[in-house]
């Protein structure tokens, strides 16, 4: 009995420890923030480095500045492209204004190096529907004291900031409050005239394309944001020569315009990351993906990190299961704390696993994996202690011993309420791994994010499609193992018993 | 400790507490082998607690019981109940098995070679009356009747020397019963084997049991051959019995 569950939890672990091996190779990892511009940056350093001949890994998409610089920090990535501004208030946390030779003396203390500015410089901005700026004459940041009716809406990462919204409300005395939204979803928001005044930046594609005006920052506020690449500092210096490639060669209107490549003309960023290569003379190998084979490549990994995930949450929560459900004093707290992690939000989760697991598949799996338990744990508790008492005795006064009669009798009966839960766990599993993309975990939601990002509505909806494709024939298969294993008196007898579970 | 050929059951002084009270004390008695006998009393006077005590689902709280000779191990006592056949009210057959997987489940795991499983297998059915087509089907596909003759089955598989009963027939229609009580007793009969009864039936009782063990609040009232004792009924309730019967 005892050495069961312990074969199970080693073979857990045991997946846990091969998965967590995988994260470490020989390849160059890239990163990017969650937005095209920094995409496309990290395309550039990315087709760089495989056009002389290394193998990249691609971490793109991954959430807001903390997420990526901690990943730099801990040796998930390898490089990615930072702002000045950034790294002075959010990673620094300065207030006054730094060289950039100050900044790059700072970083150098935590074991990463700055490489030449790329010659851009990103500022924030505020931005308002040229329709509105036309009715109210508005031209200037502090003219906006004088509409405290209008509706701010600013980015997450813009709203909590050190030099974000709540400096620059005090900086101009602005009577306006904000909330938060998603850039991309703002910028239509701003078309649709549902919201007044969001947060832009100055090479940004849409200025135009949306018909924006951008508000004089008449005050000052906003500091320099250039653009340049971070490394880590024990890359070899071969490496770090290829990726200051394109060093002061990227002008605001430059970038603006391979912005507006991406994200209106819908241009693949590998794509509009070549043709820029080649006009400095780098001709880039890469093949841009078609949507065929990326929705491929997505959906095994999405498989794979909910496949891993339920496996090894299948084999703990039935060990534990197993081990507790005869003693209530111990299975009702197990259930309780399986219970409250499955009431942290998934993307709080996903976020709450990069301190401990860094980014990428493993902390993805994990996530996952807590998340699965519950759903297994308490059908498993359940189904084990309300087998009929009476047959029970009879096993018992047979002659059973107490693990035949879990293997024999309590099992089988429990397999419909079992399977039941995995089930359960499996859907939730598929759902919830579409946010895996957010910490460089891959998987379908890659296609969502990036859609989200490129406004592209026909990706994001590819991408969630085939989650729920996935997830119906999972329940599909589930249900013919179910039917193969489990003899259909058994099944209906509990299916009685279970259908609130499942609804 | 020596063998006692002549009782399958030996009671001193026994006593079970259960809850907060006993529910008998100084229970002494033998139980005589190759015989059925029947335990009767009020209800709550203990006799599936005292069936209990025989197969070592209970223990007794002070004095001793043995069984077959010899005292219920502590270690490994279901081997000691692999000798002790076993069967409770409405069947108790496991729905997930098959008919043949629930009589022979427990020889197989015991190691019976398999030709000795199928010879058994077919002897007890054909005792029990059960058509060999029924090994394949599942307990839902049988009537009540057929199902009570599996639990049967499956309690004498591996060839007991003892079988407890607890009120077995007591949840089927009165023809039925009928049969199986008929068909029991042919078995018991043919095979030789102690058997122990709990019932609240009186007439089952005296039918099915060659030796009579009347439950009281306390212990035992009245305990002897069927006959002895329902000729002299000393114990109150065993009268009232007696004489409802009579009157019927």
């Amino acid at each position: 009995m005892k050495s069961l569950v312990l074969f199970l939890l080693a073979i857990a672990l045991a997946t846990i420890t091969v998965i967590a091996g995988c994260g470490k190779n020989e390849t160059y990892v890239i990163g990017s923030k969650q937005h095209t511009e920094s995409h496309i940056l990290g395309e550039l350093l990315a087709q760089t480095l495989e056009t002389a001949g290394y193998s990249v890994d691609r971490k793109f998409n991954l959430g807001g500045t903390k997420i990526v610089f901690n990943a730099l920090e801990q040796g998930d990535i390898h490089a990615y492209a930072e702002y000045s501004g950034t790294i002075q208030e959010v990673i620094l946390k300065e207030t006054r204004t730094l060289t950039l030779e100050e900044i790059s003396n700072a970083l150098a203390k935590l074991g990463i190096q700055t490489l030449e500015p790329l010659g851009f410089n990103n500022s924030y901005a505020m931005g308002v529907h040229e329709d509105l700026a036309a009715e109210t004459g508005l031209s200037k940041v502090s003219e906006l004291r004088d509409y405290p009716d209008l509706r701010f809406y600013f980015s997450h990462e813009f709203l909590e900031r050190e030099d974000g919204y709540p400096s620059m409300k005090a900086h101009y005395g602005l009577p306006q409050s904000a909330d938060g939204i998603e850039h991309a979803l703002a910028l239509r928001a701003i078309v649709a005239r549902e919201i007044d005044v969001t947060d832009l930046y100055t090479t940004d594609a849409e200025i135009d394309h949306f018909s924006l005006v951008v508000l004089d920052d008449d005050l000052e506020f906003f500091p320099k944001y250039l653009a340049l690449p971070i490394v880590r500092g024990d890359l070899p210096e071969e490496v770090k020569q290829l990726l200051n490639v394109a060093a002061h060669t990227l002008s605001d209107k430059t970038m603006a315009g391979l912005n507006y490549k991406v994200h209106i003309d819908e241009q693949p960023v590998g794509d509009v990351a070549k043709e820029f290569l080649a006009t400095l003379n780098v001709q880039s190998t890469h093949m841009t993906e078609t949507l065929f084979d990326k929705l491929i490549e997505r959906t095994v990994e999405h498989l794979y990190l909910a496949g891993i995930a339920l496996l090894a949450a299948t084999l703990v929560a039935l060990s534990i299961s197993i081990a507790v459900y005869s003693i209530s004093w111990l299975s009702k707290p197990i259930a309780y704390i399986a219970g409250l992690l499955q009431t942290i939000p998934s993307l709080a989760l996903l976020a709450l696993m990069v301190p401990l697991f860094g980014i990428g598949t493993l902390p993805a799996i994990v996530a996952l994996f807590l998340y699965s338990l519950l759903p297994i744990i308490r059908t498993t508790v359940t189904a084990l202690s309300t087998v009929d008492p009476v047959l029970l005795q009879v096993a018992e006064g047979l002659g059973y011993t107490r693990t035949q009669s879990l293997v024999h009798v309590k099992l089988p009966l429990s397999m419909p309420a079992i399977f039941a839960g995995i089930r359960i766990s499996a859907i939730i599993c598929i759902g919830t791994a579409t946010l895996a993309a957010f910490i460089g975990g891959g998987g379908l939601g890659d296609l969502i994010f990036q859609g989200l990002q490129l406004d592209d509505t026909r990706l994001i909806l590819i991408g969630a499609a085939s989650a729920a494709l996935m997830a119906i024939i999972v329940e599909l298969i589930f249900e013919g193992v179910e039917k193969l294993i489990i003899p259909g008196h058994i099944a209906a007898a509990n299916r009685i018993s279970n259908e609130p579970v499942v609804a | 400790m020596a063998s006692d050929p002549i009782h399958c059951v030996e009671f001193e002084n026994a006593g079970k507490y259960l809850g907060e009270a006993w529910v008998f004390r100084g229970v002494d008695v033998n139980i005589p082998a190759a015989q059925v006998t029947a335990i009767i009393g009020a209800s709550g006077s203990g006799k599936t607690t005292l069936l209990r005590l025989i197969n070592g689902l209970y223990r007794p709280d002070e004095g001793d019981v043995r069984v077959l000779g010899e005292n219920i191990p502590n270690k490994s006592p279901h081997l000691f109940r692999r000798k002790i056949g076993y069967a409770v009210q409405g069947a108790g057959l496991f729905p997930h098995m098959t008919i043949e997987s629930n009589i022979t489940k427990l020889a197989k795991l015991g190691d019976w070679s398999s030709d000795r499983i199928r010879a058994r297998l077919d002897d007890l059915l054909d005792l029990t009356g059960l058509d060999a087509d029924m090994k394949g089907r599942y307990p839902h596909e049988l009537s009540g009747g057929q199902q009570h003759r599996v639990s049967l089955c499956r309690a004498l598989m591996l060839e007991p020397k003892l079988l407890l009963l607890d009120e077995p027939f007591s949840a089927i229609d009165a023809i039925t019963r009928n049969e199986i009580q008929d068909a029991f007793i042919e078995l018991q009969r043919k095979l030789a084997f102690s058997a122990v009864l709990v019932t609240h039936d009186y007439r089952e009782a005296t039918k099915l049991a060659h030796y009579l063990l009347v439950l009281g609040d306390h212990g035992i009232e009245q305990h002897g051959a069927l006959h002895d004792v329902i000729e002299r009924p000393t114990s109150l309730f065993l009268r009232e019995l007696v004489e409802t019967e009579a009157v019927a």
